[in-house]
Formats: structure tokens, C-alpha cells, sequence
């Protein structure tokens, strides 16, 4: 695994995924994520994403178990996008959203300048649910 | 206005029917609906279904017991919606906000959020149009979410097109 460096700047066509943990997160089969996968709570500002760059299958789900492995939680499925992705949902209500390194550990991202309403955000939740790639978790 | 109840079954004759005063022709109209309405589909068990299964879930995943002021909006604003919309998954997000969620597809998507206030929350992506806002809510279905509704659940000349 080439994990980047702990500063590098999130390329804009690097491979980042969130985690899902929730079986309600992801439509049956696996073959799409659901919006609330990247859903944050009105009382948080960011979404922890992981910079998978040219990690391994093997690795990558060995990262959201570790990632989940505060609450317990086992990754069961994940969603791939970009930070073109997220820039993508730019607009007047969130000019800024953007993707940012956060770590430890060097894979850590975050999305950041998230709109401060929470229908916004509910919104760009959905684009990038559906711009994004799921991939389940095999047995 | 003519009724034969027969048991448990009633029936409605438009041709029998001569009432003429003015609770006859809303008596009337309601039958009229009544007829045009599709046969009882258990939806209301549907809704109390999710009701039930929502709330169990919001006090089993974070403990959230709902007040009732979220919640009585809610059961109004699922009562209010036509037949020809799906009943939407329910989620208990909070002690006070409930949301309704319809997934027709990745790019179908409407979220409406209902809390202690008067206003309804709406969060849709349609198409490539991500929408969202805050419409209030006094008795009605608001009328940019009614919009909303209506562009996921077209509803054709012959009737609507999805089934509850």
C-alpha cells in the first residue's frame, strides 16, 4: 500500500470512499449507496473519508474496520467517489465544499464547509450518493 | 340519495339517488370519492407499520425517545398525502425531527423533515437537480412539496402509474 503523505493535497481524480457500516446505508445487493451514508448531523461540520489511492481490496477493508472499530462496527460496504465529486456540488449555499487531508492516519480526509442547513446538506448528500460508486463487502 | 346495506356491504346507486338538500350532495360527493377511491389497499397498516418500526428503531440505534409535537405533525402530514404517493420510509433522526424518505433510484430522492416547528424540511435530488428548503406547514400538503411529490409520482391520465 502507498499511502500518501500525511500533507499531500487530495488530487482531484484520487480514489476516496467513505465507509458504511449501516445496512440501511446501502441498497440490497450492495449496488448503490444511500444518501444518508454520508448524512452528518446537524451539530458536526465534517465527513471522515479515507484516501484509498492504490491500496489493496484487502487493505482497504482492513482500513474501515479499523475505521469502525471504535463503535464496533464491521465495513460492509463503501462508497468510491473523487473530490471532483464533491466540488462538483458546489453552489451559492456551499461555495467551499471541498475535500481536505486529515490525518492521523495518512489515509484520513475530511469533507469539509459543509452549508450550515441541513437540507443542504441533505441534498449534496444525494448527489454524491448517486455520483458515487458502492462496493460491497464480500463474504 | 339511496344506500342498501346488506350486512357488512353497503352499496351506492347513482341512478336511485334524488337527494336534493344540501347534506344530501355532500353526502353525494363523499360516495362519489368513496367509489372513485382505490379498494382499501391497507395503507393506513402500512403507515402505523413504519410508525411503530421507526420508533422502535430511533430508541433501539440512539436511545431517542420522539416528542409529540414532531410526531403528531408527522402522522398529519402522512395522513394528507394522496393514495397515488408511496408511504415513505420513516426515520427517526431526534427527540424532535422525524424524517420521511423516498428512494425511487439514485437520482429520485426526496427527503422531507418534520420538527417542532411550523415549517416542513425538503431535500430532493431529481434528475441532476439537487432542491432543497423549508416551506410551512398549516394543514395542507405546502405546495413546492406537493410539486415534488408529484414530479417522483407522475400520475397519468388513466390513473396513477405506481402502486402504494
Amino acid at each position: 500500500m502507498a499511502a500518501p503523505a500525511p500533507s499531500s493535497e487530495v488530487s482531484l481524480s484520487e480514489p476516496l470512499s467513505r465507509f458504511i457500516f449501516d445496512r440501511g446505508h446501502v441498497k440490497v445487493g450492495g449496488s448503490q449507496a444511500k444518501w444518508r451514508a454520508f448524512y452528518l448531523k446537524p451539530t458536526d461540520n465534517d465527513v471522515s473519508i479515507a484516501r484509498i489511492g492504490d491500496m489493496e481490496e484487502g487493505a482497504i477493508w482492513t482500513l474501515g474496520d479499523e475505521t469502525g472499530a471504535e463503535r464496533q462496527r464491521r465495513a460492509i460496504a463503501r462508497a468510491d467517489f473523487t473530490r471532483t465529486t464533491v466540488q462538483a456540488t458546489r453552489s451559492d449555499v456551499a461555495p467551499r465544499i471541498d475535500v481536505v487531508p486529515y490525518p492521523p492516519p495518512p489515509s484520513h480526509a475530511l469533507i469539509v464547509n459543509w452549508p450550515a442547513q441541513d437540507e443542504a446538506r441533505r441534498s449534496i448528500c444525494m448527489v454524491l450518493a448517486a455520483e458515487g460508486t458502492a462496493v460491497a463487502r464480500s463474504a | 340519495m339511496s344506500i342498501v346495506a346488506s350486512g357488512s356491504s353497503a352499496s351506492y346507486s347513482p341512478v336511485q339517488d334524488r337527494a336534493i338538500s344540501e347534506v344530501g350532495a355532500a353526502l353525494r360527493a363523499s360516495m362519489q370519492q368513496a367509489i372513485a377511491s382505490p379498494p382499501n389497499d391497507n395503507r393506513t397498516d402500512i403507515i402505523l407499520q413504519r410508525i411503530a418500526a421507526a420508533l422502535r428503531a430511533g430508541h433501539a440505534n440512539e436511545g431517542v425517545f420522539v416528542s409529540i409535537v414532531p410526531y403528531t405533525r408527522m402522522f398529519e402530514l402522512l395522513t394528507l398525502l394522496p393514495r397515488s404517493i408511496d408511504v415513505p420510509e420513516i426515520v427517526v433522526e431526534s427527540e424532535n425531527q422525524i424524517a420521511l424518505d423516498w428512494d425511487l433510484g439514485a437520482r429520485q430522492q426526496l427527503s422531507l423533515t418534520i420538527n417542532g416547528t411550523t415549517f416542513i424540511g425538503y431535500a430532493a435530488l431529481i434528475g441532476h437537480e439537487p432542491i432543497h428548503g423549508r416551506a410551512p406547514f398549516a394543514g395542507t400538503v405546502p405546495e413546492t412539496v406537493a410539486h415534488l411529490l408529484q414530479r417522483l409520482f407522475p400520475v397519468s391520465q388513466h390513473g396513477r402509474q405506481r402502486s402504494a
